[in-house]
């Protein structure tokens, strides 16, 4: 409730990652969009160590959601959202939307994602 | 969204929510099926939803910090990738938080049968939203009291042929199973208006 962070281990000032920027929503980046490394990511030794981390842990095909990425760089879901916005937009990540509705109403899909369960 | 081509390879994440009340069992039921450790995310909300305000660094007095404990599931035949979020603590918050519910596949309602009360506020808000959920009791102990007609009747659920499972949140196949049936819900709910 009160600081959000207590104890919490070193901190980057938000504006100091993502160039004063604020535009959370402008990419559409939601909790459960994958985000993975671009391929072409190969000059990360003059990024910020924070961008490192991040791009290390979402490498290509499989990603990770921004939720995870939030969690694992312990930052919260919002100033993350905003902080994988300037990496997309510098064309470090790629991104992946959840399924829409159009697509998770499909039977085939949802047979498919049954079957895959049942056979865990 | 804008632009197709940086839309990333791989698997498509679908969300499936864990809700019901403190101490049920989320987190357990979570880490039974999930490929991972479960991993927290905590976001910042206000009464009017999910603010930018906290970014300039003044305290917003209505504003609290929740957290969602939350595991990953591939299903590499389907190219799933589930993300199982348990829903915060905070009821009166995260159901003002329409990002959480915002594209989820369905909800698993994780209940207590000492204490049904705690559920009905989950069950509640998703008959109002029209996400699809099933009830599952959790068997404290592997010993569950009541019977699922019991359950299904205290719950006065809005949908009679709504799922009531007993499972052991412990369990990965008692897991399964309850996302099974969800699945079979979502399936049963598609064939109308898309014919295979």
């Amino acid at each position: 409730m009160s600081d959000p962070q207590p104890g919490r281990r070193r901190r980057t000032r938000l504006y100091a990652l993502t160039d004063g920027r604020t535009a959370a929503s402008r990419h559409g980046l939601t909790m459960d969009t994958m985000i993975t490394a671009a391929a072409d990511a190969d000059a990360r030794g003059s990024l910020p160590t924070e961008w490192q981390e991040i791009l290390a842990m979402c490498p290509s095909p499989d990603g990770r959601a921004v939720a995870e990425i939030a969690a694992r760089m312990q930052m919260l879901l919002t100033p993350m959202t905003v902080l994988l916005g300037e990496l997309l937009d510098r064309g470090l990540i790629r991104h992946r939307p959840p399924l829409d509705a159009s697509e998770t109403s499909q039977v085939h899909l949802l047979m498919k994602i049954r079957d895959s369960l049942a056979r865990l | 969204m804008r632009d197709y081509d940086s839309a990333a390879p791989g698997a498509s994440p679908v969300k499936v929510l864990i809700a019901g009340g403190f101490g049920v069992g989320k987190t357990t039921l979570v880490s039974a099926i999930s490929e991972i450790d479960p991993l927290r995310t905590e976001e910042r909300l206000t009464a009017a939803g999910v603010g930018v305000d906290d970014l300039d660094g003044i305290e917003n007095k209505a504003a609290t910090t929740v957290a969602m404990d939350f595991g990953r599931l591939t299903l590499h035949h389907a190219g799933i990738v589930l993300y199982l979020f348990g829903t915060p603590g905070q009821e009166r918050f995260w159901f003002l938080w329409d990002d959480l519910l915002h594209g989820a596949l369905g909800a698993i309602v994780l209940v207590d049968t000492r204490r049904l009360d705690r559920s009905f506020p989950a069950i509640d808000f998703f008959e109002n939203r029209g996400l699809p959920f099933v009830v599952a009791a959790n068997c404290f102990h592997g010993e569950q009291p009541y019977t699922v007609e019991e359950i299904n009747a205290a719950l006065h659920l809005r949908d009679p042929n709504t799922p009531v499972l007993l499972l052991d949140a412990r369990s990965r196949d008692d897991v399964r199973g309850a996302l099974l049936s969800l699945l079979e819900v979502l399936i049963a709910r598609a064939r109308p208006t898309s014919p295979v």
